[in-house]
């Protein structure tokens, strides 16, 4: 029984460690692919100079980040302004631990997976509101204000159309739910609620259209105008794997997970299959944010209460009639 | 109804606007990497000035008369010369310009009486201090350039 | 500590700087806004941050050194401001021009206003939050620059225009050029409509917003696209018509309410316009000479003054020259469109958001420089 326990938790310790590590790596590349995305979009090449490719440029950018000095605002809340940034980037981790990147590759499969995924995600506006509000400046401020009532509104629509998928499945836990669209994806048994869970998405982690937070021409750089040298990396790096994060749920709740289109695996492994939908998710979310304008904040939050909530509702209504009946 | 047209029109807009990015996805680049490639320049490109080399006498003919020091709008160009014989004709010597406060407006090449300024094709330059913006236009008249 | 950086002055109110470093007031430009949560209650724009003293510049040199000057006033249209310049001086001291130069300034100075429009597109779009739309429009506007490029020898500074005409001739690859130009820019408007005019977040955010009645128009000296977006069709091109203007087809765009999707709707349909000024300047291209060669390198006016406005693409601007009959004008004065421009900020902003502030300021195309001269 304690040989088991201890196994549990090296297996945890492992996987952590992975996770960071993946994580990490999973930022820079996709750095790197957005800056390669959004050239190609704007017909420039992008950068291509260090390494091949310019695979290496992020690389070099962070260690330039790692190298710069950590300025303190001298009016800053010191404490919080330290904390903010490792505050947003310990949640996002968490998230790896559940995640069902093939039928073997989970690193641990809680019956409460979900659920523990979004309860993570929502630290995220705690780690902004305390970064901006320790800043001690008005457009940090402003920037933090935004992003929690962004993120409130946000977070309503996006948990009620993944309800709709868990009573679908009647489970919380990601194996279950990957395994019951072995022949049918979600997203052609949930068309709206797969879309209104990528704009969710997209706005939970402060994606363009959405970026109100940071929206650079009005707030200069948002909850983290005052932030330089790696603190600013944390962010950085933290969005790139909240973007992560939820393509990849919306992978495992939307479209198949592990499993091929409609049943065909062709002998690809399960964790090709995850990626490969996972990444396009991404370059999805990317190529939205280069192409459109930015929504005003009022806007948005009338977007979410009088459009998007009430949709979902109703959608869920739907799903649970439907399933009673069936 | 005017409500769910507006927002299916919105999301057609939406859905267009991503065509529109994503054609331009694959399409040649169109920017010129610029130290492995260069633009052709233009015929009437203007860098700095300096002398035209004629070639019947296969050196300036600058005359020092200083209009063009006169018609600098900037001030920044120093020209004198020296009169060789009593009755001969004045021959410029010395001719610096101070690019760095140059505006390139081309009065100095359309004052000029003997038509012996002429713009450069230079335009890659740098320097580590404000003297590397003087040049020595009868120096570089020494130098062979295309 | 922190308590003395946040006290506030009125209670409810809260000062922010907006510049003069900040990314959307496109130069030195400092806006004090006073915000009642994201609400503005005051604006008090500041300027002269960027102040070289153009003006006092022009008193102590010749008439044609202060060419140079001219363009560098409003970067974005220096053509338009160069041949502004020209015409000026022209009329207060009697200089023939050629047909033919006429009909190059008008083709240049209109290739000129479609950059200024292009590139303020772009920002424009930037300053709502789309970037792609900015690199597209410079794409275009690159074009543009090899063009002009290719006569003046410069891509923004042009010093182009001479009294009497122009410093130098065009060629049939610069007519060839400009030809294959308007072209590729007409096959382009359908994509700058499906990426932008057509969006239904860029509707969003310029309809209704920023709106600047006529009545205020009028008070601040609103002049050009904003004014034109308000309904009235004053062009200077059309109501004091100089050059050959009045010789060629061309309509003055209105608007109707006055807001920001107004000036947009506005500009971009002044941009084809242009283009079909400059296909019509084209064909009627005469030959002959192309500048003046009789006009003295030191032009003296005769005493007297004069005031000349043209469209710039900006809105009216005009040149004040006092002549003392000297060598150098007495006093030189820029009427610069932009100054009326901002300065009705100040009504339109009351009381509107702070990202519809940032639309809005972006949407009446403000060039700093050419206030602070």
């Amino acid at each position: 029984m304690g040989n088991e326990v201890g196994s549990e938790w090296i297996r945890l310790i492992v996987g952590a460690v992975i996770a960071l590590a993946f994580a990490s790596l999973n930022a820079l590349f996709l750095v790197w692919l957005e800056r390669k995305v959004a050239g190609h979009i704007q017909l420039r090449p992008g950068p291509k100079e260090v390494g091949p490719f310019g695979l290496l440029q992020t690389i070099a950018d962070a260690l330039k980040l790692v190298g710069k000095e950590l300025i303190t605002p001298s009016a800053a809340d010191k404490k919080l302004f330290v904390i903010a940034p490792v505050l947003i980037f310990m949640p996002v981790l968490v998230g790896f631990l559940v995640l069902p990147f093939a039928p073997e590759l989970i690193i641990r499969d809680m019956n409460l997976g979900v659920l523990l995924i979004f309860a993570f995600s929502t630290f995220s506006v705690l780690a902004i509101l305390a970064g901006g509000w320790s800043s001690n400046n008005k457009y940090a401020l402003l920037g933090a204000i935004r992003s929690v009532a962004q993120n409130v509104a946000y977070e309503i629509p996006l948990l009620l159309t993944v309800m709709s998928v868990v009573l679908m499945v009647n489970s919380l836990r990601f194996s279950e739910i990957v395994q019951a669209q072995g022949h049918i994806w979600f997203i052609f048994l949930q068309p709206v609620a797969g879309l209104i869970y990528l704009i969710s998405a997209t706005a939970e982690t402060n994606r363009a259209p959405f970026d109100i937070p940071e929206a650079e021409s009005e707030l200069v750089a948002g909850f983290h105008t005052e932030y330089s040298g790696m603190r600013f990396g944390l962010f950085f790096l933290a969005e790139y794997t909240n973007m992560f994060i939820v393509s990849a749920v919306a992978t495992s709740l939307f479209f198949g997970g592990w499993h091929g289109p409609f049943g065909f695996d062709m002998k690809i492994p399960g964790i090709v299959w995850f990626m490969l939908k996972t990444y396009f998710l991404i370059f999805v979310i990317m190529w939205v944010r280069w192409t459109f304008p930015r929504i005003r904040f009022d806007q948005l939050m009338n977007f979410s209460w009088k459009f998007m909530i009430p949709v979902s509702l109703a959608n869920l209504l739907v799903t649970a009639v439907v399933l009673k009946f069936i | 109804m005017s409500y769910w047209k507006e927002v299916i029109n919105g999301g057609w807009s939406l859905v267009e606007g991503m065509r529109v990015t994503f054609r331009r996805l694959y399409r040649p680049v169109v920017t010129v990497q610029y130290p492995r490639q260069k633009v052709e320049l233009s015929p009437a490109y203007r860098g700095h000035i300096e002398f035209v080399k004629f070639k019947e006498t296969g050196t300036h003919k600058c005359v020092a008369c200083g209009q063009c020091q006169r018609m600098c709008p900037s001030n920044l160009i120093k020209v004198q010369g020296i009169k060789e014989r009593a009755k001969g004709r004045k021959v410029g010597t010395q001719y610096f310009i101070d690019f760095t406060r140059c505006s390139l407006c081309g009065l100095c090449v359309e004052v000029c009486p003997t038509k012996t300024l002429k713009f450069s094709r230079e335009y890659e330059l740098e320097g580590v201090s404000r003297w590397d913006g003087v040049i020595d236009l009868m120096a570089r008249l020494g130098e062979t350039r295309p | 500590m922190a308590e003395q950086f946040l006290e506030p002055v009125v209670e409810n109110v809260y000062t922010l700087n907006l510049g003069p470093q900040h990314p959307s007031t496109h130069g030195v430009l400092r806006v004090v806004l006073d915000l009642d949560g994201e609400f503005i209650v005051r604006t008090d724009p500041v300027i002269g941050y960027g102040h070289r003293g153009h003006e006092k510049m022009g008193e102590n040199r010749l008439y044609k050194q202060f060419m140079p000057n001219t363009s560098r006033m409003d970067y974005l249209s220096g053509m338009l401001y160069n041949h502004g310049y020209v015409l000026a001086v022209e009329k207060l001291a009697g200089i023939e021009v050629p047909e033919r130069a006429k009909y190059i300034r008008v083709i240049c100075s209109e290739l000129n206003r479609i950059s200024s429009h292009l590139l303020w597109f772009g920002t424009y779009v930037m300053d709502l939050g789309g970037f792609t739309p900015f690199l597209y429009a410079f794409d275009d506007r690159e074009q543009i620059l090899d063009i002009l490029d290719r006569v003046s020898g410069s891509r923004l500074t042009y010093s182009y225009c001479r009294f009497g005409g122009v410093c130098q001739d065009l060629d049939s690859v610069f007519i060839d050029m400009t030809r294959a130009f308007l072209k590729r820019l007409r096959s382009r408007w359908s994509d700058y409509e499906n990426l932008v005019t057509k969006n239904i977040i860029f509707i969003h955010r310029t309809r209704d917003v920023g709106v600047i009645s006529l009545e205020q128009a009028r008070q601040f000296g609103v002049t050009g696209p904003n004014l034109r977006a308000c309904g009235v069709a004053f062009d200077m091109r059309r109501a004091e018509p100089y050059e050959v203007y009045d010789r060629l087809d061309f309509e003055i765009p209105v608007g109707t309410k006055g807001d920001a999707l107004d000036r947009y709707y506005v500009r971009m349909i002044e941009m084809e316009q242009s283009c079909r000024i400059i296909e019509q300047a084209l064909d009627q291209l005469p030959g002959g000479a192309f500048l003046n060669p009789k006009v003295p390198d030191r032009l003296r006016p005769p005493k007297g003054d004069l005031y000349f406005g043209f469209e710039s693409a900006r809105g009216q601007t005009g040149y004040y020259i006092v002549s003392d009959g000297s060598t150098m004008p007495y006093r030189l004065h820029v009427r610069v469109p932009s100054f009326g421009n901002l300065h009705v900020l100040v009504e339109a902003f009351q009381g509107t958001l702070l990202a519809d502030a940032i639309s809005t300021m972006g949407s009446v195309d403000l060039v700093i420089p050419e206030i602070d001269r």
